[in-house]
């Protein structure tokens, strides 16, 4: 029965097989094989995956009611004592399962429509290798049997992600990029790590059957000790979120998001749209049990991150012309979706339902978020643009382009049938049954939604009809076969029964549309489709006028309310400028000052004393003289 | 023969050898083939000593050997490994191997170069398999001089200023590392007869709270010049970025090492309960150490100076949790000290490298 589980170890170990070695010996080659190679290696462990997925969730099914948790490998691997102890394992259960659909499904559409967006490129062994990596890392995360192996990968996946970002290595603004994530990230991860600690150290493990299982024993220990009165889990519970909060990119932390998109296309698409972003919300999905047992106020505070999240992130997107940088700021946006949904649900059964919600929205945005990224990928490669200014007209020429963007931007927006509009009205009833203004700032968001999308959609297919210089044409088929597969995708995973699947116990149970909310929905996403149409359908003045009108308003949002101009404050003018050169200025010139001062004084005393050795003899005969009759006096001094 | 003793010979041969060379390719060939000798035997030392433990031997250190060089004051040459010393041992081939590779182009004075490199590394091998203090500070000094003359001839920038600062706070650090071990030499029989410097036979000594109290401190302050303990690290910054990336990689990847190894084997492990009751004086410089050390890297310019900055604060991360006087924290500091000796090895390197191709740091 367990038989295809134990085939698990292939689907982590074959990127990392492949990374090593297109890594070491890719140059030797064509540059064509490496991506023939990682494409193929992709092509295996997806295939895998959907077997172990049918397999687990449909041919072996709950046992006894309850997606059972398997543990095909456990490996130990760093022994310290017999108390502290680090494995290294896999572990299936309904959420890792279903993320080893996303990544290796989005990963190996990546790797496809790679092979057509990167040609041509220098570096394109190197990308393949890191684009590898990045695989096993973010595989190794989603399989990891203890928050320890997590972390480990969690590091792998922010390394995997600079690299990535900073893949133009040549221009500034992508190094810089690439820095700024993975400070961020790292700056967040810290507090991961303290959680972690906080977490074992009271726990006595870091296995995630253990922490999230139903023995609640293991929390005795640490329940009465508190810290600034708050309980140490709840700190715990806390500062794990903000690992979460960094690689999730949720207010304050989503700074680097933005930025990153610097990296090739498809890499944002894998790695900032449908993966690594996700982290976060993976994070606190695996934790969730314990969440809602030992920090359920800890879950109010990620409903609300990510609610404000959702909402501001939305607002900057409305004033960005970088297309790539709109479907980033709505990644956030998304993102915040899921976090909310976590936040509001609870445990088991229907009280469930924003678990499942959100795990059903994570699945859906993976889908309709990598097909806009690979979108636009595909018009950045005819256009050389990034900038929306820059397009206009482009449905003529790029039909597949056209269709399968359309596509995306109804699902993001809500349609009915499409795949996130089932995911986003489960979100929105677990968020009406919580609190009523989480669920207003949802509705609002919708529309917002659907308003940037489409914002985004007539101003690169409709609105002026330009001439180009260059004609833009269509993406060949490597790159438009993974857009087409991806719209299926968009389209019809909404139809996958996942209550019966992914939950927050384990436990299959039945949804239902709530058309209440539903209709309502739908309605405020068609009015944002309208308003957009209105605006940027064909090329107006409203938009000029608008930004007129808004003044000061729509400086502050179109340069993103300065949250970047406050960290670099903080950083460069406080940090930097009165902790960090106090400090450098007191080593060289106090603490080294002290060890040369004392080397000087040596030298100093030694000069003068040499001053005494004057080679003459006269005066080594007078100081020989008056020496000895000294000491002979004091002889007698002392004896008589 | 005994295994550890191969690993005094074969850089011994290796540097005989090079006496005979004239130009840069047979200097740096058979520095290449010594060394990777070199490393071999440290393979195969690991392998044996697995072996060993898997065979049941339970004594705390193998391979011992046992040899009176100077019987009239009881020196011995006594060596024997455990499984920190078999990993520092490996540590210490890997970055000697590498930092060959990281010289292959060394043209100037190639010769005396390598010569004083493995002379260097001898002198690191030396220290590790000792467990005789006398013959263990005789291998550290060993380890010191030749770094003076690296520095002073083959460095760049201030570099006569580098290495003289540097050889004489090492140099003022081993004085009173000295002070310190024959104060525990002269306490070492209690019951009179001969006094000793064998380490297992000091362990054995239940040492009066007075003389540790009295003793600790200079054990440990004088392992940890080398161990850049605040305040006593500033050779570091200015050693590391004139000294030849080589001797970079070396000094920061395992010199380092020598000062926290020794505070762990020496201080700490001869006199517990001096470690006890001072450790805290020692943990607040530590913390200092890393906290300090961390906020100076952000400021410096020089990549060099980063990453020996970077190397106080991780060096210090060491010394803290072995201070912490608990197994896993000492487990801790262990792989800290080989990660860290890896790590910044790799990093001197690639400094080296990007200096190698367009003079800039």
């Amino acid at each position: 029965m367990t038989g295809i589980f134990n085939y698990s170890a292939i689907i982590l170990l074959l990127p990392l097989f492949v990374f090593a070695f297109t890594g070491l010996f890719g140059s030797r080659f064509k540059p064509g094989f490496s991506g023939i190679l990682g494409t193929t290696g992709l092509g295996i462990i997806t295939f895998l995956s959907y077997l172990i997925a049918y397999r687990y969730f449909f041919a072996q099914g709950p046992v006894d009611g309850i997606f059972p948790k398997l543990i095909p490998y456990n490996i130990l691997w760093l022994h310290f004592t017999d108390k502290l102890s680090i494995h290294m394992g896999i572990l299936l259960d309904p959420i890792s399962v279903m993320m080893l659909v996303v990544i290796t499904t989005v990963s190996f559409m990546v790797h496809l429509y790679s092979i057509g967006y990167m040609q041509g490129e220098s570096g394109y062994v190197r990308y393949y290798a890191f684009l590898s990596l990045f695989t096993f890392s973010m595989l190794g995360l989603v399989l990891a049997t203890n928050i320890f192996q997590m972390y480990v990968f969690w590091e792998l996946v922010g390394v995997s992600s600079y690299l990535l970002i900073g893949f133009y290595y040549n221009k500034a603004s992508a190094v810089a990029a690439a820095k700024k994530a993975f400070i961020v990230t790292r700056f967040a991860d810290l507090g991961f790590l303290i959680g972690i600690l906080i977490l074992s150290y009271y726990t006595g493990t870091f296995d995630f059957n253990l922490i999230t299982g139903s023995d609640q024993s293991i929390f005795a220990g640490g329940a009465s000790v508190t810290f600034m009165g708050i309980s140490v889990f709840t700190w715990a519970a806390l500062l794990i979120f903000m690992g979460g909060a960094g690689k999730s990119a949720m207010f304050p932390l989503h700074i680097w998001l933005p930025d990153a998109m610097e990296g090739p296309t498809p890499v944002s698409a894998l790695i900032h749209a449908a993966t690594m972003v996700v982290a976060g919300v993976y994070l606190v999905a695996r934790l969730f049990p314990f969440y809602t047992t030992q920090a359920p106020d800890v879950l109010e505070v990620i409903a609300y991150v990510g609610g404000f999240t959702s909402l501001f992130a939305a607002v900057i997107a409305c004033t960005q012309f970088d297309i790539k940088r709109v479907l980033a700021y709505s990644t956030l946006s998304q993102i915040g979706y899921m976090m909310l949904a976590l936040g509001v649900s609870g445990y088991g059964h229907h009280e469930g339902l924003g678990f499942m919600a959100s795990m059903f929205h994570l699945f859906n945005h993976a889908m309709f978020k990598a097909l806009l990224f690979l979108g636009a990928g595909s018009i950045i490669h005819a256009v050389h643009s990034n900038s929306m200014q820059d397009m206009g007209g482009l449905r003529k020429y790029m039909p597949i382009t056209h269709i399968t963007f359309l596509i995306a931007c109804l699902t993001i927006a809500g349609m009915p049938f499409l795949s996130a509009f089932f995911s986003k009205d489960e979100i929105l009833v677990a968020a009406y049954m919580h609190h009523k203004l989480l669920f207003g700032v949802e509705y609002l968001v919708a529309g917002i939604t659907a308003f940037y999308m489409f914002r985004l959609y007539f101003n690169i297919f409709w609105n002026n009809d330009r001439q180009y210089h260059h004609e833009p044409h269509e993406s060949p088929a490597v790159m438009t076969i993974p857009l087409v597969v991806l719209a299926f995708g968009s389209v019809f995973a909404g139809y996958l029964p996942f209550s019966r699947m992914v939950t927050s116990d384990s436990m299959p149970f039945d949804t239902h549309m709530n058309l209440g909310i539903a209709i309502p929905s739908v309605l405020i996403g068609l009015a944002g489709i309208g308003i957009a149409m209105m605006m940027y359908f064909r090329k107006t003045m409203i938009p000029d006028t608008l930004i007129k009108n808004l003044g000061a308003l729509y400086r502050w949002t179109y340069h993103k309310f300065y949250v970047d101009e406050i960290y670099l404050f903080i950083t460069k003018k406080i940090i930097f400028r009165y902790i960090s050169a106090p400090v450098a200025w007191f080593d060289r010139h106090i603490v080294d000052g002290l060890m040369n001062g004392i080397a000087w004084t040596i030298a100093a005393v030694s000069q003068r004393i040499r001053g005494l050795q004057t080679g003459q003899v006269q005066e080594y005969g007078f100081v020989f003289v008056v020496s000895a009759v000294g000491l002979v006096l004091l002889f007698i001094w002392f004896l008589v | 023969m005994n295994i550890l003793t191969m690993l005094i010979l074969i850089p011994f041969v290796t540097i005989i050898g090079l006496m005979f060379t004239k130009d840069l390719k047979s200097a740096r060939g058979i520095s290449a083939i010594g060394m990777g000798a070199q490393l071999i035997v440290s393979v195969v030392l690991v392998v044996l000593y697995i072996q060993l433990r898997k065979a049941g031997v339970t004594d705390d250190f193998v391979f011992q050997f046992d040899y009176t060089w100077f019987p009239s004051l009881n020196f011995h040459y006594f060596i024997g490994v455990d499984g920190i010393a078999i990993s520092m041992i490996c540590l210490t081939s890997v970055v000697v191997f590498a930092g060959i590779f990281a010289s292959w182009e060394m043209e100037f004075l190639s010769k005396e170069f390598f010569i004083s490199l493995i002379l260097l590394a001898t002198g690191v091998f030396g220290f590790f398999i000792s467990l005789d203090l006398f013959t263990m500070f005789l291998f550290y000094e060993l380890a010191v001089i030749p770094m003076y003359l690296l520095i002073g001839i083959w460095g760049s920038g201030p570099k006569e200023y580098s290495a003289m600062k540097l050889t004489l706070m090492l140099m003022g650090g081993s004085a009173v590392l000295m002070v310190g071990l024959f104060g525990l030499y002269f306490n070492s029989a209690p019951d009179g007869g001969p006094f000793t410097f064998n380490l297992l036979q000091l362990a054995a000594i239940d040492f009066p709270i007075g003389i540790q109290r009295y003793f600790f401190p200079f054990i440990f302050v004088g392992f940890g010049v080398l161990g850049a303990l605040f305040p006593l690290h500033t050779w570091s910054p200015d050693g590391h970025s004139s000294a030849p990336t080589a001797v970079s990689m070396l000094h920061a990847g395992v010199l380092m090492k020598l000062g926290g190894y020794g505070c762990f084997r020496v201080a700490m492990f001869l006199m517990p309960e001096a470690t006890n009751e001072m450790a805290w004086i020692f943990i607040i410089l530590t913390t200092i150490s890393v906290v300090y050390g961390a906020f100076s890297a952000i400021w410096q310019k020089d990549l060099k100076y980063i990453n020996a900055y970077s190397s106080v604060s991780h060096c210090g991360l060491v010394l803290f949790a072995l201070l912490m006087l608990n197994t896993t924290s000492m487990t801790g500091a262990i792989i800290q000290m080989i990660s860290h000796g890896l790590m910044t090895a790799l990093f001197f390197a690639l400094i080296g490298m990007i200096y190698g191709r367009d003079y800039l740091k």
